[in-house]
């Protein structure tokens, strides 16, 4: 699989593959996540997130977690997890965005 | 907090379905739980999350998808159904638009129908609305009264009145915000460049232009300091007049013009539909000082709140406060628009009706064949609907249908409307004031457009609605050409196109009525022959003895010239009603009488044809320095000297008995004129010799044996060779003067007839429409018949009997309506009783006929009903 042909990611998307890289997690999760991680500045919006799930999802780069419901409280929430392939596209994604990360950050320090 | 949820949730509605089934419930608990955990920015949430949501919507519907640019291996897989390009508005569009063209007839008709309707309705709203709204150009008419004193005599002259100005009356200023004195009737000449003439102006107080409201479209109004004694010589001008006669010389602000010999300064231009008071078009200010002697005229502008009734208390107490205690009576107030319209308000009412019963009539058709298409589409709706079309669906696809359908026959219609204005214009004969423009104002077109757009949603609503969805299966299985299916429509069809006979009946009688009472004017007695007889105005400036003189040359020199037998002057044309009122006072009675008059010479009695039927006729010895003297006309001495020889009593002219020198002696009786009206009972009326009087504007009246033509050409050279510098106005035959006075009359009777035949056209095509869907519907039915040996003359008489019925019943509902309601018209009839007869049963025969025609083309396909095929297709 060429996974060049999903580059490149929108900002949203590679923000839902990067936190999902992490562990699996249902969508609000994701949001807080992002929201730790960032620093308060490019927080999507729920319905960018979901629709950025809907996506990923159609594209194989995630899918709905195994185990289907994360948590007791609330039996609509699913989990999702990152795919192989998803996996490969993050880096990738990681990988064509560093040199310009580097540059700025030589340019700015 | 609910009401959070709940937003968020109808904004989520509007997702497309595959979205909300996929993770409408998870993002909407996501939006939950953000809510509860942003506890102190819960706002700022609800803001950023309703924001985002809305945002993303267009992008869900019509976005690019990423998945159609690059996934192509797993596009399979994503969804089911291909992704739609277009919305689903657009493809009810599209569906609809295909729908038309799989059946141009219904649709034609549809739209034909509309188009028929509505431009009927745009093309004489525009025509009426001009007759009857136009000549108010005022800002907030409603405010504006005219103010009117008869017999006032104030407190101190005898038989004038010297009050001082109105608006420095006691006690005014508190009902009225403005007041604004003027003289009108008053005709300048204008004797700059080669040709003089006479144009109709006023005289007007400084504040006039601010009373009415109206603004100039060149220059400026009058100055406060410019009016009274002293008052500079400026005039302002209509648009009409500057744009003629002026050429629209750009630099007439500051220029002078000429009249009677003074220059004059234009200071303004006034737009060309402004002509008030008295169809002006020239204005000057007033130049009265403290207690001119004048006639009170003057338009106020009621303060706010204030109601007429007050403003007329307001002016008596005035008056009364000033002396005039003898007064108070005689001055009054009436609406600006009740003046200029007198007893039109009838008519404007009636016109209303009519136009909305045609509209009903096009709006009844449009149900009724919306109703025979969701008859002939029952079958495949209902495949539909088995097949798992939702029923929200079908409803939208049938409004967007009928919306459509509407938009494009309003659209039609309106433009029929505009080009059938100009059509009508250019067949009606120049008998309509130039100033009358005709166009169609904005509200018009925006009423109109909303009743077609409400009429589209109505019409494909409540058919889609009325079809369950239980009854569709059952169709399904019944199969679509069963006998009995239709049964119940038909049934609420019928009684749809019954009432349409109705409703065009009732306009057609009234169109009728009008017709008939019009054919009665053109005919009526007029109390003198109008054929043969040409007519110019000869008005001179000069006066007294040179003018008189001067008439005498005319008379004497047009008698002198072949092809005229007779020769006479008058100061206005018996054109119908003569609106010129005179207060005679009556020795006998001791008291005033309004009679109606005119100022005549001797000549004028032969050649009109009004016998002389006792007494002496005017001489040339009748002048202002011989005593006074008038003639009556018979209705004046029967109803004030009834059984009684008039010749020798006398008149005095006001209110209170004249000075000796000043009475009147009556020197003939002469028979009556039709003054009130051609063809209505004559009124009293007084003449007086127009030599005894300061009036210099005469008609001079020939009858001639020439052609009229020619006659008119001679009539006009004659006049020119005594005084090429007097100008003459309004020349024409008097039939053409009599036609141009009363051109309303003709006009809207030809308005209403056209109203009439568009209505009796939708019903024929109701009737058609309910006839051929019945045909159809029935062919199965018919067939058996054909086949096991009826005769398809039989039954085809069979199903025009059937639209006799309904057209009986519509038809007996029509005249019930009309008979009932046609008393409103009885203001506009002439010598025609709002039942008359001749009008009903004309019309009932014309109606009943065209019903029968339309059902009849039809019932033909009887004829060629071929049973294999029919019984072949079920």
């Amino acid at each position: 699989m060429n996974v060049d042909q999903f580059l490149p990611l929108r900002p949203v998307e590679f923000q839902v593959l990067a936190s999902l890289s992490q562990g699996n997690r249902h969508g609000y999760a994701i949001l807080q996540e992002i929201e730790e991680r960032g620093e308060g500045g490019a927080v999507p919006g729920l319905a960018t997130l979901y629709r950025a799930i809907v996506r990923l999802e159609k594209e194989t780069l995630i899918s709905r977690a195994e185990n289907g419901v994360a948590s007791v409280d609330d039996e609509r929430r699913r989990v999702y997890s990152i795919t192989p392939l998803g996996k490969d596209v993050v880096k990738a994604e990681a990988r064509r965005l560093a040199p310009m990360v580097d540059l700025v950050k030589g340019a700015t320090t | 907090m609910r009401s959070a949820h709940l937003l968020y949730r109808i904004v989520l509605s509007l997702y497309p379905k595959r979205f909300r089934t996929n993770v409408g419930p998870e993002l909407f608990a996501a939006f939950k739980r953000g809510l509860d955990d942003n506890e102190t920015g819960r706002i700022s949430f609800l803001a950023k999350e309703l924001g985002d949501l809305l945002l993303n919507l267009p992008a869900e519907w019509w976005g690019r998808r990423p998945w159609l640019r690059r996934a192509q291996p797993y596009s399979a897989r994503s969804y089911q159904r291909a992704p739609r390009l277009f919305p689903p508005l657009v493809t009810d569009f599209r569906i609809a638009i295909r729908g038309f063209l799989r059946r141009p007839g219904f649709a034609s008709a549809a739209i034909l129908t509309f188009a028929l309707g509505i431009g009927a309705n745009t093309a004489v709203f525009a025509l009426l609305h001009t007759i009857l709204f136009d000549p108010l150009p005022f800002r907030d008419v409603d405010r504006l009264a005219l103010i009117e004193g008869n017999h006032m005599v104030g407190h101190a002259n005898e038989g004038a009145t010297v009050y001082p100005r109105m608006r420095e009356w006691p006690g005014l200023e508190r009902a009225f915000s403005g007041i604004s004195e003027f003289g009108s009737d008053v005709r300048f000449l204008l004797d700059g460049g080669d040709v003089p003439e006479r144009v109709q102006g006023a005289l007007v107080s400084a504040n006039f232009l601010e009373v009415v409201g109206v603004d100039p479209v060149l220059g400026r109004g009058f100055l406060p300091a410019e009016e009274g004694l002293g008052a500079p010589d400026i005039v302002l001008l209509s648009e009409s007049l500057w744009r003629g006669r002026l050429g629209a010389d750009p630099n007439i602000i500051g220029n002078s013009i000429s009249i009677a010999g003074e220059p004059h300064v234009v200071v303004g231009v006034l737009p060309d539909h402004f002509r008030f008071p008295l169809g002006s078009v020239i204005w000057v200010p007033t130049e009265w000082g403290e207690g001119t002697l004048r006639h009170l005229e003057a338009v106020g502008r009621l303060a706010p709140g204030v109601s007429l009734s007050l403003g007329i208390t307001s002016l008596r107490d005035a008056v009364e406060s000033m002396g005039g205690r003898g007064d108070r009576e005689n001055i009054g107030a009436v609406s600006l628009r009740d003046w200029i319209f007198g007893g039109q308000k009838a008519p404007v009412f009636i016109f209303y009706t009519v136009v909305s019963l045609v509209l009903a009539v096009a709006c009844l058709n449009v149900a009724s064949l919306f109703l025979a298409r969701n008859e002939t589409r029952r079958h495949e709706l209902a495949v539909r609907a088995s097949l798992g079309a939702s029923r929200a669906r079908l409803v939208r696809e049938m409004v967007t249908e009928s919306l459509l359908l509407a938009a494009i026959g309003g659209a039609l219609g309106i433009a029929v409307g505009w080009f059938g204005r100009d059509l009508i214009l250019a067949a009606l004969p120049n008998d309509i004031p130039p100033y009358f423009t005709f166009e169609i104002p904005a509200h018009v077109l925006l009423t109109l457009g909303s009743i077609v757009l409400a009429s589209g949603v109505f019409f494909g609503l409540v058919p889609a609605l009325a079809a369950r969805s239980s009854d569709l299966q059952g169709m399904l299985a019944a199969g679509s050409r069963s006998l009995s299916a239709g049964k119940p429509r038909r049934r609420l069809w019928s009684s749809l196109v019954a009432t349409e006979i109705a409703l065009a009946l009732t306009v057609l009688i009234c169109a009728n009525l009008l017709v008939k009472s019009l054919v009665h004017q053109i005919g009526a007695e007029k109390g003198f022959d109008a054929t043969n007889l040409v007519t110019v105005e000869a008005s001179p400036d000069f006066w007294g003895e040179p003018l008189w003189e001067y008439y005498a040359r005319v008379t004497e020199e047009i008698s002198a010239t072949a092809g005229f037998t007779a020769v006479g002057l008058c100061q206005w044309l018996d054109t119908g009603e003569n609106y010129h009122w005179w207060s005679a006072y009556v020795e006998e009675l001791g008291e005033v009488r309004d009679v109606r008059y005119q100022r005549t010479d001797p000549g004028y009695f032969a050649a009109m044809g009004i016998p002389l039927l006792g007494g002496r006729n005017f001489n040339n010895h009748d002048t202002y320095k011989s005593p006074r003297v008038l003639m009556v006309n018979e209705t004046f001495a029967e109803r004030y000297w009834p059984g009684e020889n008039p010749v020798g009593k006398r008149l005095g002219r006001g209110s209170v008995p004249p000075s000796e020198q000043d009475w009147h002696e009556v020197v003939a009786l002469v028979a009556d004129v039709h003054n009130a009206g051609f063809g209505r009972a004559a009124e009293p009326q007084v003449y007086l010799p127009y030599n005894q009087s300061g009036l210099s504007e005469l008609n001079v009246i020939a009858r001639t044996t020439l052609e009229t033509s020619t006659a008119l050409r001679s009539l006009r050279q004659t006049i020119r060779s005594i005084d090429p510098t007097v100008p003459q106005v309004n020349s024409s035959t008097m039939e053409q003067a009599i036609r141009q006075a009363n051109w309303q009359v003709p006009f809207a009777t030809w308005a209403f007839g056209l109203l009439s035949i568009i209505a009796l056209v939708l019903a024929a095509t109701g009737v058609y429409g309910l006839v051929t869907f019945t045909v159809t519907q029935r062919s199965r039915d018919l067939a058996i018949r054909v086949a096991v040996g009826a005769n398809s003359g039989v039954l085809q008489r069979m199903v025009v009997r059937e639209s006799l019925v309904l057209a009986i019943s519509g038809v007996l509902a029509g005249v019930i309506v009309a008979a009932v309601g046609m008393r409103l018209v009885v203001s506009l009839l002439f010598l025609v009783g709002p039942r008359d007869l001749t009008v009903y049963l004309l019309s009932v025969a014309v109606m009943t006929t065209t019903v029968v025609l339309a059902s009849y083309g039809p019932a033909r396909r009887i004829v060629r009903l071929d049973p294999m095929t029919v019984l072949g297709r079920e």
